[in-house]
This record gives C-alpha cells, sequence and structure tokens, in this order.
C-alpha cells in the first residue's frame, strides 16, 4: 500500500477516489502480480484499470503510455485559452510597433560642405578681425539644413596656443571651429570658464586648444571640429562637414 | 418627511444607501502626518481643475505662429504655437495667469506632499506586512506623478522647456536596443520634432492623469481594504501598572524587553497592543471635517502662491532658441537629484559591453536614478514583518531602516546640490570643474557617515535587539472592531 500514498500523479478527478476505499486494498495483492509482468503497458488512463496501486515509477516506461503526461479535457481548455489569450494580446501588441513611425524626419545630409560660408546669427560673413584672440561667437552655415545640428562655437587663440592634438589644416589665423552641440545630452555648449568651453547642462568641459577634447564632466567624447580656412574674399568658409558625428550618441 | 428625507429614501431604495453606511464609520487615526496623503490627492484634484482651464486655451504646436497678443516685446514675431498660447493664457486669458501658477504650484506640492507622505510612510516602518503592495503602488504613483511633471514643464515649449525636453529626449535614447523605439515614440522622432509636443502634450493631460487615477483608485482600495495604521498607543486604555515602558514616544529608551504581554484585564477598555481595532475618528463626520480643513488649506496655500509668487515666466525666458542654452539651466527641484547624478557620471561611464553602447547619459540619468527607485519598491521586502503589522513603528527604534531613509534623503540632497553646482559655484566663487571631485566625493561620504551615525546613535552596534516593539502577536480577537467609532485618544500622561 505504500505505493498508494507516494504515487507521484495529481490528485484524481472526484470519480476515481471511491475507489480508494477499502475494496483497493482487498484486491491489491492479486493486481500486484499481474501489474509486475506488463508493467510498462497499463493503461493508467482508463477508469477500470486505475487504482493506481500497483504502477513502480520508471523511468523506463513509455512515456506516451505515462497517465501524467496525458491531456485532460481541462488541459485542452488551458492550452487553447493560452494560444488565443496570447494571440489576441501579440495582435493588440502588434500595431504598438507603428508608434515608431516618424513622419518628421531630420535632415540627415552633411552640414557643411567645402566652400560654405560661415555666418553669425544675422547672417553676416566672418571676416578675420571680427573677434579677438580669445573671444568666441556661435556661427552657422549660410545655408542652414537642419538647424539643430548647425550652430558652431567659432574660438580664437594665438596660433602658437594650439596644441598638436590640432591639425594645423584645421585651424586658420588662430580660429577653430567646434559643434556647438554637446555630445553628452545635446544642449549648446554656450558657457565658457576661462579658455574651456562649458555645457551649461551637466558642466561638460571642452578645451579648445586641444581640439575641444574632454577634460571633465560627463560628455564621452570631444566636439567634432570643423576644418575651415579663409576664402579669396577674406571670409571665412568651411573646408568640409564637421570631423565625427555632431550630438550625443554616434561615434 | 422632509424633501430631503424623501429624495434620500428614494435614492436609498435603489442604490442601498444604508447597506454601504458601514464606510461612514471608517476609523482614521487622528494623526497630522497622516493627512500628508490627502494634502497630494487634494492636489491632484486641483491639478484636474486647473489643467483642464489651461488645456482650454493650450495649442500643442510647434509651427511658427505670428503673436499679437499684449506681451509689447514679442509683437508680430513668429512664435512656436505652444509658446504663444501659453503667453495668451499668462497675459490675456482673465484669471489665465493666476491658474497657470497655480496648476504649477500645485504640481510642485503634489509632488512634495507625496514624497514627505512616503517619508512618513517609510519611518514609521508601515510599509511592512501587510502593506507592501499599498507600498508599491504609492512607489508608482510617485513616479508617474514626476513624469506629469516633466511632460508639463515641456509644454510651454520655452528655451528652458525645450532644453528640458532635449536632455529627456537624450536619455531615453540612451537607453541600450530599446532606446531608440522608445525615443521615438514618446517624443515622435529625433527631438526637435513637430510631433514630440502634441504627443507630450497627449500624455500629459490624458494618459499619464488616467494612470493616476487608476493607481490612486487602488491605492485608496487597499487602504480601506486593509485599514489605517495606528500610531502606538500610549497607555490611556489600559490600567497604568500594565504599560511596561517600551516605545513612549517622548522617553526613546528603546528597551529589549517588550513582550506582548501587556496585561488585558477583564477591563471593557481597549488593549494597548489590541491590534484588531483601529482607534480614530471616524469616516464621517469627523474626518470628512478635518479633510475639508485640509483641502481648504491646500486650496488656500496655493492660492497665496499663486498670487504672490510668480513662477516659471515664459516671457522672460522667451522660445525655444535652437542655437543656445541657458547658462542656469536646471530642472525642478524634485528632478534635481537626477540631474545631479547626469553630471556627476563620468565620462569613463561610458563604455560597450557586447556590442551594446552604454552611455554616460543612460547611467546617470536613468540607470542610477531607477536604481534609487527599484531600491525603493523592494525595501518593503528587506525589511519584512513576519506577522502582519497594525501600529506604526518608533523611528527611534528601527536603527537599521531609519539609518537606510537618511542614506536614501542625504544621497538625494546632494545629488541635488550636485545638479545645482552652477549656483553653488556661483556662491562660492569658483568654477564648476573645481567643485566636481569634492561632489562626488560627498555623494559617497556624506550619506555614508550619516547612515552610519544614524545606525550608532539609535544603538545599532550596541544591542543585538533589533526592532523591539515590533511583537504585535497576532492573536485574532473576535471584535471588528473598525465600524465602531471610538474615541480620540487625548494623553497627556508622562
Amino acid at each position: 500500500m505504500g505505493d498508494d500514498t507516494t504515487d507521484p500523479r495529481p490528485a484524481r478527478d472526484g470519480t476515481d477516489t471511491p475507489t480508494s476505499g477499502a475494496p483497493v486494498d482487498r484486491e491489491a495483492p492479486a493486481e500486484r502480480t499481474d501489474a509486475a509482468s506488463d508493467e510498462g503497458e497499463r493503461c493508467d488512463a482508463c477508469p477500470g484499470n486505475d487504482n493506481g496501486s500497483a504502477v513502480t515509477p520508471s523511468i523506463y516506461r513509455p512515456f506516451w503510455a505515462d497517465a501524467r503526461a496525458e491531456l485532460k479535457r481541462r488541459d485542452y481548455a488551458k492550452l487553447l485559452a493560452t494560444v488565443g489569450g496570447l494571440t489576441a494580446v501579440g495582435s493588440i501588441a502588434a500595431p504598438v510597433a507603428g508608434l515608431t513611425r516618424v513622419f518628421d524626419q531630420k535632415y540627415r545630409g552633411p552640414v557643411y560642405e567645402e566652400g560654405i560660408p560661415l555666418v553669425d546669427e544675422a547672417g553676416e560673413r566672418i571676416v578675420e578681425d571680427r573677434i579677438a584672440p580669445g573671444e568666441q561667437l556661435t556661427v552657422f552655415p549660410e545655408p542652414r539644413p537642419g538647424i539643430e545640428d548647425a550652430p558652431t562655437v567659432l574660438v580664437r587663440f594665438e596660433e602658437s596656443a594650439y596644441s598638436d592634438q590640432v591639425r594645423d589644416e584645421y585651424t586658420v589665423g588662430g580660429y577653430a571651429a567646434f559643434s556647438k552641440v554637446c555630445t553628452h545630452a545635446g544642449c549648446m555648449v554656450a558657457d565658457r570658464d576661462g579658455d574651456v568651453l562649458v555645457c551649461p547642462c551637466h558642466s561638460g568641459r571642452f578645451d579648445p586648444v586641444t581640439g575641444a577634447q574632454v577634460v571633465g564632466g560627463p560628455p564621452p567624447r570631444s566636439l567634432p571640429q570643423l576644418p575651415i580656412t579663409f576664402s579669396g574674399d577674406g571670409h571665412l568658409v568651411a573646408m568640409g562637414d564637421f570631423q565625427g558625428s555632431v550630438g550625443p550618441g554616434g561615434e | 418627511m422632509s424633501r430631503i428625507d424623501s429624495a434620500y429614501d428614494w435614492l436609498d431604495s435603489r442604490l442601498d444607501l444604508d447597506g454601504g453606511s458601514d464606510f461612514l464609520g471608517k476609523a482614521f487615526p487622528a494623526e497630522d502626518s497622516f493627512l500628508l496623503g490627502e494634502v497630494a490627492l487634494f492636489c491632484f484634484g486641483i491639478l484636474v481643475a486647473t489643467g483642464t482651464f489651461l488645456a482650454f486655451f493650450y495649442e500643442p504646436s510647434t509651427a511658427a505662429v505670428e503673436y499679437s497678443g499684449s506681451v509689447v516685446r514679442y509683437q508680430g514675431e513668429q512664435l512656436p504655437a505652444a509658446f504663444k498660447s501659453v503667453l495668451n493664457i499668462t497675459y490675456d486669458v482673465p484669471f489665465g495667469m493666476f491658474l497657470r501658477r497655480m496648476h504649477h504650484w500645485a504640481a510642485h506640492l503634489f509632488v512634495a506632499s507625496i514624497a514627505l507622505h512616503m517619508l512618513r510612510v517609510f519611518f514609521t516602518g508601515a510599509y511592512r506586512n501587510p502593506r507592501e503592495p499599498n507600498w508599491l503602488v504609492g512607489t508608482g504613483l510617485a513616479g508617474l506623478a514626476m513624469f506629469a511633471a516633466y511632460t508639463g514643464y515641456s509644454l510651454p515649449y520655452d528655451e528652458f522647456a525645450s532644453t528640458a525636453v532635449g536632455i529627456g529626449y537624450n536619455v531615453a535614447a540612451s537607453i541600450p536596443i530599446v532606446g531608440d523605439p522608445l525615443a521615438s515614440i514618446v517624443f515622435g522622432g529625433q527631438f526637435p520634432t513637430s510631433a514630440t509636443i502634441p504627443r507630450l502634450f497627449f500624455l500629459h493631460v490624458f494618459l499619464i492623469p488616467a494612470a493616476i487615477v487608476g493607481l490612486l483608485a487602488v491605492h485608496m482600495g487597499i487602504l480601506i481594504r486593509q485599514k489605517h495604521t495606528e500610531a502606538q498607543r500610549d497607555d490611556d486604555v489600559v490600567p497604568p501598572d500594565a504599560g511596561s515602558g517600551a516605545a513612549g514616544p517622548p522617553a526613546g529608551t528603546p528597551t529589549p524587553s517588550d513582550g506582548a504581554g501587556a496585561a488585558d484585564g477583564g477591563l471593557p477598555l481597549i488593549d494597548r497592543d489590541d491590534d484588531s481595532i483601529v482607534i480614530g475618528l471616524p469616516a464621517f463626520p469627523n474626518q470628512a471635517a478635518v479633510s475639508a480643513v485640509v483641502f481648504f488649506l491646500t486650496m488656500a496655500v496655493l492660492s497665496l502662491l499663486a498670487g504672490l509668487l510668480p513662477v516659471h515666466n515664459i516671457a522672460a525666458y522667451g522660445p525655444n532658441d535652437p542655437a543656445s542654452t541657458p547658462s542656469l539651466v536646471m530642472p525642478d527641484w524634485f528632478l534635481m537629484w537626477g540631474y545631479g547624478f547626469l553630471k556627476l557620471t563620468p565620462s569613463w561611464m561610458s563604455f560597450d559591453v557586447l556590442g551594446i553602447h552604454i552611455s554616460s547619459e543612460f547611467v546617470g540619468g536613468l540607470f542610477l536614478p531607477s536604481l534609487v527607485f527599484v531600491a525603493v519598491a523592494i525595501w518593503p521586502f528587506i525589511d519584512r514583518a513576519e506577522e502582519p503589522e497594525h501600529f506604526t513603528q518608533n523611528y527611534l527604534d528601527r536603527p537599521f531602516p531609519t539609518a537606510t531613509g537618511i542614506v536614501g534623503i542625504t544621497l538625494v540632497m546632494v545629488a541635488s546640490i550636485a545638479g545645482m553646482d552652477v549656483i553653488v559655484a556661483e556662491i562660492l566663487g569658483t568654477s564648476t570643474a573645481v567643485l566636481r571631485p569634492y561632489l562626488t566625493a560627498a555623494i559617497v561620504l556624506v550619506p555614508a557617515t550619516a547612515g552610519t551615525l544614524t545606525y550608532a546613535i539609535l544603538g545599532g552596534f550596541g544591542e543585538g535587539g533589533d526592532e523591539p516593539p515590533s511583537s504585535e502577536a497576532g492573536d485574532p480577537r473576535g471584535s471588528s472592531g473598525t465600524g465602531s467609532p471610538s474615541q480620540m485618544e487625548g494623553s497627556d500622561d508622562d
């Protein structure tokens, strides 16, 4: 009878339980001899056969004959409800993907191109004596596609102030130009502390004489530099686009 | 039979009002600090009311329109429609300026009262068994309140708002893997786009308030179902010799030998350890009157603030300027700590793991603040009570939780100061770069020191006994006493 109590099968339905009373005890010895021979073939699911007393759990029993693997009516219902429910949830959730559709596409082309003049806020081109060493100015490409990437900070130092990290051909007449968009969270690097450019949002610091490298704060990379030169008629023009991606993200 | 009576009978016969009248006897313990949640609730109501007014005039659009209102400075200028409509609300709609400021102040008070309410619940240990679910709901409400405030801050589309939205966009987009689609969904594409403000508007006026209403209902439902906690009773309801001087609020001497065995004689009095009864004011009429006073005080304070203190003066800030960022840009005070985390996160915290880019703005702007929120949310499962608790605890008797709370408060405060480093640098006459190492050290050392000190002062190291008065063994007494409006405890012994 010990087998009966250790039977790992889940509790039977109400119809089965009466058989576990006294009659079972009486029948059990006879059944046991029977069961030993065809243990693997016993139909555990058949109600008539099913007093569960003689079944020794064994890993060699074919799983398809295992009552524990049998699907009952309720299991079918659960399965169908699960599949149906997941399908329903999925079909409701799928349209959420449509929310990522963006209509207002950002301008992705070059901000500057070779020969594009730099202008100030009023649209005026920059001539050589526009600012003195130590000063700075916010400039833009003369035609302004993608305005949010366009702000450029133009600094001027003595030419000897620039370190080796700044490539000579990127600066001209002591001028150097960098993207004004902070590489951390996209604010405008509008403040200044001595010679260092400071982002007002999270106090990121960029040193213009070393190519706007990060010298403090959270920004992950330097401000991309804009190679500039003087055009034939004496105003600043770009020699190409920013040397690196503008703003946060990117490499 | 008066007309009112007959109207009542008419309703009663249909809605069974008498059957629900039990609720009128729900006991509200008379603790002033228990009213903080009510302040938050009333603030939410005021926010909905004033917000409805504002939404009737607000235009969720960034399209440029010509301004022709009464602000001379912007006369004839092309302004974003959102900015223009807020100018109109402020300067041309009757009562508009007052209601807009009231909305603003109510938002601040909403968040503040939620924060204080949470601190009250925290330090009295009221989040413990069986109230962990409501602590979780409350944490969700706090997060939603902050999100609502952020979306609302963005709507005028002034220079500060657009900076805030821009930072929010970049922080959202910096989340590894899901960042881009998430930022596209919430902000409608790479900020700034014309879809950003309409989406944030919809979130602000519909989705977030709806979620808040839902969670509020759950919060209230759980509260009613579980009944209030109650402060430790003084000895006034038991025979004077029975009180084993455990946690009398003024005494504050933690004696670990409290035991549940406070005598319960055959007196008809309520035992001070009897946790089957809530002693408090009945919901009606007493607590209703108290709540009305709280409501009117809340209204009065907000009216006073709105009338006297100008706030977020967008005419002075100006519309969004894509080429600049104001030098004193910072968020509202309740987001300042997250802002401080953003500032203090060093750049080497941008790195790649398994090809996924983890950026410093994600670490500082979202990951660290989320850790704080997660810590708050799981706290009831760390400081557990095995048995359901009815009485609140004295924070002086709980060295570890109280010290943890102090760590949290000081961490948030130091992070907030770091968020305001520009102002601090100005006051000290130095630069933010000089301050930075000190602030970084402070954000670790100050909370650690404060927490350790608190723990030591409260005797955490000395005695081995933890939480002396936590022994309300839940003996199931038959009486279901909350329905009976009991007396207020007028205790002025010792």
